[in-house]
């Protein structure tokens, strides 16, 4: 499947716009200062995806609300678990381990994921004037594959957008993945169409 | 209030449901009872008037979400602690997991109101912090032992050295062979590493006296030190006779015999070197020899050795007769309750222990 720079353009706008909003709501509720940035997105298939991220064994955290509206899909926060365990540590002061699976990293990411999931997908709805029922956030664990399947088996296609923390002098890397079926997109990009 | 709601009271956490004015529009029983805030008093209310805390903009600002497109909301337990304060039986705050959904009113479409729902989790955070704690505790006994385990290493480097170092020949022998053995041990049987590698413990001794290898474990498993002499052969099949000391150890997990080695060859031949020149001047009778105990004299009668009473050998050199008395000292010793009588009524000249006084008579 073929996307245009200009489609890509659009798509960097309105997950720029909602990770700035990520970005002031985080400041408002934390005391520590984080940054947000997303130097770049990307546009892949699910086995593309896995392929290039060459960590077929690793585990994961996630962070995934699901959605549904004129597109439906599901929108994920996904850390490596040693990423994870870094940004919990600093944002509860805790130290948490990558292997630990308790209840102050899933109910920190959850937050932390929910806020940035609300504000990339406030901006889509908000630019696309589409209105979207969203389900409850769900922290989960897991590879890659494992976690995407489980959220929407329906997945073809996915919108990668990297996201760097920048926090306490360290910089942790995310990723927010967007999980859409073909025809999903298709109509996203009609939506898109119609704005350009 | 909407009758439909009266189903959050059936569910045992804390629900509560406002309109985008913050007004009360539900109250369940849960939180009138954490609260004791009761549904007549707080619904149809602007909740700010009961907690400040939705006043604040970072709280109204992650709301406006839910109103706004009606996506969720988490408050977690980690970043607010709570978001309706209530106390526990012991004087704490309630850790609260709330998630904020969206409900559309039945009348007006698009319009949302805001479903909080409160879990309690002091319990599980009280217990992951407890959890935590422990696992803090078995990594610093872990390091401890890490620490430990290195200096036994260390310790055992360190001593291995000292026995490397040691004149006395050093062994660990496992299974009948030597396992361990230090320089001295090599240089005393004027060996190599690899022959000595390759030998058993039986081996190495003489044919004359053995020890297997099976008694010397009973010997030393019974845990005492179990000292022998004996006769080991060398490479160039040269007797040395050692002093050897047993007992029991264990090697890389495994029962061992830990076995030092004196060579007292020296000191054998020495020992035979003087009983010779004993033997020697006995004969030619330069040298008496006496029993410490009994104080036989040892005599060479042309043939052999044989001990006689010192009565008899004196009479047979000197040619006199020998007869026998008690001296004061002996008597008074041997016999006190005689001496005593005695003294009384002989109080004439008398010679003393001492023989400080010459008045006393010598029997």
């Amino acid at each position: 499947m073929q996307i245009s720079d200009r489609e890509i353009e659009i798509f960097q706008e309105m997950i720029n716009i909602g990770i700035g909003r990520a970005g002031a709501t985080l400041n408002q509720i934390l005391s520590t200062h984080i940054e947000l940035n997303v130097p770049h997105i990307s546009v892949l298939s699910l086995p593309d995806y896995l392929k290039q991220t060459k960590k077929e064994n690793e585990i994961f955290s996630a962070v995934e609300m699901g959605f549904d509206g004129p597109f439906p899909g599901a929108a994920h926060l996904i850390f490596s678990n040693k990423s994870a365990a870094q940004l919990v540590s600093a944002l509860v002061g805790d130290e948490v381990k990558n292997d630990e699976i308790d209840e102050i990293k899933s109910g920190t990411l959850s937050e932390i994921g929910n806020i940035l999931l609300n504000s990339v997908m406030g901006s889509i709805s908000n630019i696309l004037q589409d209105h979207f029922n969203y389900s409850v956030v769900e922290y989960m664990e897991g590879t890659l594959k494992n976690l995407i399947e489980r959220s929407f088996r329906e997945t073809t296609l996915l919108i990668i957008a990297e996201t760097n923390f920048y926090i306490q002098e360290m910089e942790i890397d995310g990723q927010i993945a967007i999980l859409m079926t073909l025809k999903s997109f298709e109509i996203m990009e009609k939506a898109i169409g119609k704005i350009i | 209030m909407n009758t439909n709601y009266v189903i959050f009271d059936k569910i045992s956490i804390g629900i509560f449901i406002i309109d985008s004015h913050y007004r009360v529009l539900f109250w369940n029983k849960v939180l009138e009872s954490w609260t004791g805030i009761s549904r007549k008093i707080i619904v149809g209310k602007d909740i700010c008037g009961f907690f400040e805390k939705f006043q604040d903009e970072k709280i109204r600002s992650r709301l406006d979400s839910v109103f706004s497109f009606g996506a969720p909301v988490i408050f977690s337990s980690q970043l607010h602690k709570y978001t309706i304060p209530s106390r526990l039986p012991n004087g704490r705050y309630r850790l609260q997991q709330t998630m904020v959904t969206s409900i559309e009113d039945e009348k007006n479409k698009g319009i949302f109101h805001a479903i909080f729902s409160i879990q309690d989790v002091s319990d599980l955070t009280e217990k992951a912090i407890q959890y935590k704690h422990m696992n803090k505790q078995i990594e610093i006994k872990n390091r401890q032992l890490i620490l430990t385990r290195e200096r036994l290493i260390k310790s055992e480097n360190n001593l291995q050295q000292m026995v490397d170092f040691t004149n006395d020949a050093v062994v660990i022998i496992q299974n009948n062979l030597f396992v361990y053995f230090n320089k001295a041990f090599v240089e005393m049987l004027k060996s190599d590493i690899q022959s000595l590698a390759d030998l058993t413990f039986e081996d190495l001794q003489s044919e004359e006296f053995t020890i297997n290898f099976a008694t010397l474990t009973k010997m030393v498993h019974s845990g005492k030190i179990y000292k022998v002499q004996l006769d080991l052969t060398d490479q160039k099949n040269n007797t040395i006779n050692v002093e050897a000391k047993f007992q029991k150890t264990t090697y890389k997990g495994k029962k061992a015999v830990l076995g030092i080695f004196m060579d007292i060859s020296e000191k054998i031949t020495l020992l035979k070197l003087l009983q010779k020149e004993e033997s020697d001047n006995i004969k030619k009778g330069k040298l008496i020899t006496i029993c410490a105990s009994c104080h036989h004299v040892k005599e060479f009668d042309g043939e052999k050795y044989t001990w006689v009473s010192i009565e008899n050998y004196l009479s047979t050199i000197s040619g006199k007769e020998i007869s026998h008395g008690i001296c004061n000292h002996c008597f008074k010793e041997k016999y006190p309750d005689y001496y005593e009588k005695y003294s009384q009524t002989h109080k004439s000249s008398h010679k003393s222990d001492d023989g400080s006084k010459k008045n006393k008579k010598n029997f």
